[in-house]
């Protein structure tokens, strides 16, 4: 007796919840395929997370949220134990600030790789296997990088089911991306001090504190999530404190 | 009953300088090892190659003998190193070896849970060595006299560990394999005595009154009555090869292709222990008569020579020779690659040995500063980070996992060096920086922020911080410290 045969012979209500041996790597796919973030309104937006297996892309100018967001990603494919690794162009991580956003420093390995060896030491440590996320950070210089270095990053990453993730002011990777975040300033804000006192102010004014800023975050390249929403906004605060 | 294996490489001097060549085919060819002053050099030993010539010849008469002969001198480095290779063989099989010059011995009686037999065992030894490139006799027997005689009789003899059988197998063996002294061989051929057996059927009291206490222990040896000690030693910690060059070297490229050999030889050795290298330390002999010590840091055990090697050159350009370089001599420090447990509920992460090599690759690809675990540095300076050896082990990290979360804080982008720009200040604050990558016109500033600390370390400083909005849309960190002001990085 045949497998469709035998399906047809069970009650229509079990066989709808029954996935055949050779679909079920496609069923698991949703829900091991990607690794969420630490901000929830972009895993909406991406649908669950960075997808595994693909190169993504971030992209943003000065102060739009990108580092934010790198380390709001290295925190959420941390979190589950895993082991991630920042590939740093420009030597601009700031260790405090990570450990703040949540970022288990010791789970991470962190490389200074400038100009095209970033690019070498990203498909090192993805030919490596094992890291959720390898994330490469160009930095504010868009260097020409060849085609096929991307190509080999992409193939890296599809075999060994890592997130690629390269952040850079401007679209780099093109083509090579399957998933493209954009991002563009919002708005900055600023509060007063609360514990400003009159030996503090200048000129009788109170001083300013910079309590935030906010990001529009735009789906660039990649699937839209089902509610058709392909941009959100996310507020970064710099007085946001651990949750106890 | 315990079995001892004795592995004897003979010659080991010629042995030696051919380890030293980089193709293992030029080996097979016709070679002599030749010592002593100018013209009067005589032949010490050769290879099978060299079939007409022998030792003792002078270097004229073996030239003349067979022209296509290579004549090769020993070179000390290499011969302790062929030494220590030929430990590091008994130490692939047992935790503890005895040696002595030419050979090793172990214990290879509990060796019978991995080869099903002791022939099995000799075998396996005999390949390995070929792995080392050395060429070896192996002999296993009851006790450390006996296995050395076995060595004498064939490539791989194994002596019955019964008494009787081991008798049995002596008594056939001429005299010579005994290797008694010269007196005493004499001694017994006047006697009349031409095997083995025939003078185990001596009374010992009664040759020990002729011929001493080595006549008595000899007869004891050919009753398989031996009572010489295995004395086993702890291995060395670090692995050592060297090598002196026939003339100096003064640029990187041939100096890399001789360390090339060195290196593949020590990993060699380590490989048969099944250890790898976990630290590099280059001796180099300059010239007229001194020496420059490299340290290689390395920082992950491998067992990969191109890493090393890659290593090796990023440091000697780094910091080159300050003379031409007449020898070498490299110390490698063995360490084990550590197995992990894997956790059900937890990512594999990647797999130990694996990510060692990677992280040599990277560190050969950036140096080995540039990669490491990040930490929040003591101090007070907001752009101070420090670099730790990477955690290999992700089993050992899972109490640090669970760090707290703190979704939608802001980030920061560092410029590392700090860079120094000029601000034009107004009654309220900075109101417009400029410097070489940036200037902008500056919209709200917030501060200023004091910092001030490590006065106790005579590196003290006093900094003012300010965040700016400024007219390019960014907000950047700055801050004035004493005169100067610099742009820290930027909120991001």
């Amino acid at each position: 007796m045949s497998a469709a045969s035998l399906l047809d012979l069970l009650p229509a209500a079990l066989s709808a919840h029954l996935i055949p041996a050779r679909r079920l790597e496609e069923k698991g796919g949703d829900k091991r395929g990607f690794v969420a973030t630490a901000l929830p309104q972009l895993d909406a937006l991406l649908g669950g997370g960075w997808p595994r297996g693909v190169v993504s892309e971030l992209a943003g100018p000065r102060s739009s949220g990108r580092t934010s967001i790198l380390h709001a990603s290295l925190a959420g494919a941390l979190k589950g134990g895993g082991v991630a690794a920042l590939v740093d162009a420009e030597q601009a991580f700031d260790a405090r600030l990570a450990a703040r956003a949540g970022v288990p420093l010791a789970r991470l390995l962190w490389v200074h790789a400038p100009g095209t060896q970033a690019l070498r030491a990203a498909e090192l440590l993805i030919d490596a296997g094992g890291f959720d996320l390898v994330a490469l950070d160009i930095g504010d210089k868009n260097p020409r990088l060849p085609d096929a270095a991307w190509l080999r990053l992409r193939h890296g990453a599809e075999r060994q089911r890592t997130v690629a993730l390269v952040v850079a002011a401007a679209p780099l990777v093109r083509a090579f991306a399957s998933v493209a975040v954009i991002l563009s300033r919002q708005g900055v804000d600023f509060g007063e001090r609360q514990d400003a006192r009159p030996a503090t102010r200048i000129c009788g004014v109170t001083p300013a504190l910079l309590t935030g800023l906010r990001s529009n975050v735009a789906l660039g390249r990649g699937r839209a999530p089902a509610d058709g929403a392909d941009h959100c906004s996310i507020e970064f605060s710099v007085m946001a404190r651990r949750k106890r | 009953m315990s079995s001892i294996a004795c592995v004897h490489a003979p010659d080991i001097a010629l042995q030696a300088m051919l380890r030293g060549l980089a193709d293992a085919g030029e080996r097979t060819g016709p070679f002599a090892l030749a010592a002593g002053p100018g013209g009067r050099a005589s032949v010490l030993a050769v290879t099978a190659a060299a079939a007409n010539v022998r030792p003792g010849m002078t270097v004229a008469q073996a030239m003349a003998t067979l022209p296509s002969l290579r004549v090769v001198t020993t070179r000390q480095p290499d011969v302790d190193a062929a030494a220590a290779a030929l430990a590091d063989l008994g130490l692939g099989f047992a935790p503890r070896v005895d040696t002595e010059p030419e050979r090793v011995f172990f214990q290879a009686g509990d060796l019978g849970q991995l080869y099903p037999d002791l022939s099995a065992v000799a075998h396996a030894v005999r390949t390995r060595a070929a792995r080392l490139g050395l060429e070896v006799r192996v002999g296993i027997a009851a006790s450390k006299g006996l296995a050395r005689i076995a060595c004498r009789t064939a490539e791989i003899a194994i002596v019955p560990a019964a008494p009787a059988a081991a008798r049995t197998f002596l008594a056939p063996l001429p005299l010579a394999m005994l290797a008694p002294a010269p007196e005493i061989a004499e001694a017994l051929a006047r006697w009349g005595l031409r095997t083995v057996g025939e003078l185990a059927r001596l009374r010992p009291e009664e040759v020990a009154v002729r011929l001493g206490a080595a006549g008595a222990r000899l007869v004891r040896l050919a009753r398989a009555q031996d009572d010489e000690a295995f004395l086993p030693q702890a291995p060395a910690d670090a692995v050592e090869e060297g090598t002196e060059l026939d003339y100096a070297l003064d640029s990187l490229e041939p100096l890399v292709f001789v360390l090339r050999g060195l290196i593949d030889r020590a990993l060699a050795r380590l490989a048969c222990r099944g250890l790898a290298c976990a630290g590099l330390t280059l001796r180099l002999m300059v010239e007229p008569r001194s020496f420059e010590i490299r340290e290689v840091p390395l920082q992950s055990p491998t067992r990969e020579s191109g890493i090393l090697l890659q290593l090796v050159r990023l440091e000697l350009s780094r910091r080159a020779p300050s003379a031409p370089v007449t020898g070498m001599t490299i110390l490698v420090l063995p360490a084990r690659v550590r197995a992990t447990q894997l956790d059900m509920l937890r990512p594999n992460g990647p797999a130990p040995d694996r990510l060692a090599a990677t992280l040599a690759r990277l560190s050969a690809l950036v140096g080995p500063e540039h990669v490491g675990t990040p930490r929040v540095a003591d101090t007070w300076r907001e752009e101070a980070m420090a670099i730790d050896r990477p955690v290999l082990d992700t089993g050992e990290m899972s109490a640090v996992c669970a760090g707290p979360s703190d979704a939608g804080a802001l980030g920061i982008r560092r410029f590392r060096p700090p860079q120094e720009v000029e601000v034009l200040m107004e009654r309220k604050g900075p109101a417009a920086f400029r410097g070489k990558e940036t200037a902008a016109r500056i919209l709200i500033a917030a501060g200023p922020y004091r910092i001030s600390g490590e006065w106790w370390t005579g590196q003290a400083f006093h900094r003012e911080y300010w965040d700016v909005h400024a007219s390019d849309g960014a907000v950047y960190r700055m801050h004035q410290d004493g005169e100067k002001w610099f742009l820290d990085g930027y909120y991001d």
